[in-house]
């Protein structure tokens, strides 16, 4: 029974987490965003030039660590890879793209719906079709290729590896080139600029990684398998986040249903819808949305490692190529993509379907 | 019937088994073979859901076989 009911204790508790890192000092309605943070630390390591949006967020780092001690504790730590790597990598840049776009990630998305950005709720109608799009491919046979256990394991500690030298780097804070900056820059305003302290961020990450991790919590999943096989089960997480956030903002004032005037929010509608479109569409293909991805990246599963690398080039390519919107709007640039990432989503999973018959 | 799910990504594991269980007939044995905790988990939930009358769970190595009946 609790087993069963897990998932609704991790969603109350990644909704406590969020309502203190909002509190703490996160952006607002950006308390938690695996896809906003991943861009944040790719601007981090200057692999863009957005210096509004730079920081090692350690929520991100605390995240995978909690998936990867907890899977070692649980014996569930498991080096593994070698299905549709390569495309998994493509996935994990056209979910950025899409997320960029409507500026957030499934989570974010709750948080904004939480907090009565109405536009978010256009995103979770664009969400809900990516994802019923997607399932309709999954059922006319789309195959994502079997992983095989990796030997050495060298490449299921790649992400965790990664982690623990970003988070000393954040730490120690040391400076290579005195004039350009670096190894990280940091944003000196805007949202890269808003955080909690380095303690509380990485204590959240960690909390989160290790619920998300023993409940299996998948926002994308959740909305899959209520389409896919009527299974309401993963998405009591997404819906004990939501009731969680949006209680804690009625308490705290912090409620305003509108469309307008939202922080970090744009109200082009057809692209908050086709942004999430392209987030729900990729994010089935690629078996799980941006936080499950991170979760298994911990476990050792290099092919979700090879998504969260995607996350960072997509977050790189979107922000050095405009593709990423901001509250004036999105771009032409940005649009482009998202229909272009769409199709290319549609034809990955179209070109996939041989080898299921053939497997 | 027997069905090899191992290495598959989510949600194959119980794509595959839904689909393998809809041809099923009354009274018929199917063996899933799983190799990741999350597919047994989801695999079993399905197959709870669907009112499959599970007989029997093995684990050795790393894999799990499950045996259910229609």
């Amino acid at each position: 029974m609790l087993k069963r009911n897990f998932i609704v204790i991790a969603g109350v508790v990644i909704g406590l987490v969020a309502l203190v890192l909002a509190a703490a000092g996160n952006p607002p309605n950006m308390a938690l965003c695996a896809a906003c943070f991943v861009r944040d630390m790719a601007g981090s390591l200057g692999l863009h030039r957005a210096n509004t949006v730079q920081y090692m967020r350690p929520e991100i780092i605390g995240i995978v660590l909690g998936a990867f001690v907890t899977s070692l504790a649980t014996k569930e730590f498991r080096p593994r890879g070698g299905a549709n790597t390569a495309v998994r990598f493509l996935l994990g840049f056209l979910v950025m793209v899409g997320a960029l776009v409507f500026l957030g990630c499934p989570i974010r998305l709750i948080l904004r719906l939480a907090a009565g950005d109405l536009n978010a709720f256009v995103a979770l109608l664009g969400l809900i079709a990516g994802v019923f799009v997607g399932v309709k491919l999954l059922a006319g046979g789309y195959y994502s290729g079997r992983s095989n256990p990796e030997k050495g394991g060298i490449g299921g500690l790649l992400v965790p590896a990664a982690m623990v030298i970003f988070l000393l780097l954040l730490i120690a804070k040391p400076v290579f080139n005195p004039q350009a900056g670096g190894p990280l820059f940091f944003s000196k305003e805007g949202p890269g600029s808003l955080h909690a302290p380095l303690l509380f961020s990485l204590v959240g990450g960690l909390v989160v990684g290790v619920v998300a991790q023993r409940s299996r919590l998948c926002l994308v999943g959740g909305i899959r398998d209520l389409l896919l096989l009527r299974d309401f089960h993963l998405l009591k997480g997404f819906v004990s986040i939501f009731a969680v956030v949006f209680l804690g903002n009625l308490i705290m004032g912090k409620v305003n249903f509108a469309f307008a005037g939202q922080p970090i929010a744009h109200t082009a509608h057809l692209w908050n819808f086709l942004g999430m479109f392209l987030v729900g569409l990729a994010s089935t293909l690629a078996g799980g949305c941006p936080l499950r991805q991170l979760i298994l990246a911990g476990e050792g599963d290099y092919d979700a490692g090879m998504y969260v690398a995607g996350l960072f080039a997509g977050a790189a390519f979107a922000h050095n190529f405009m593709l990423a919107a901001s509250p004036k709007g999105v771009t032409v640039y940005g649009q482009i993509a998202v229909i272009a990432g769409i199709i290319v989503a549609v034809i990955i999973a179209l070109v996939s379907r041989e080898v299921y018959r053939e497997g | 019937m027997e069905l090899n799910l191992c290495g598959l990504s989510c949600p194959l594991p119980v794509v595959r088994t839904r689909e393998a269980w809809q041809k099923l007939s009354g009274g018929e044995e199917l063996r899933l073979v799983v190799d990741s905790p999350v597919a047994k988990e989801n695999v079993l939930r399905f197959l709870e859901n669907s009112g499959g009358k599970v007989e029997k769970v093995e684990e050795k190595d790393g894999v799990t076989v499950i045996s259910v009946r229609k």
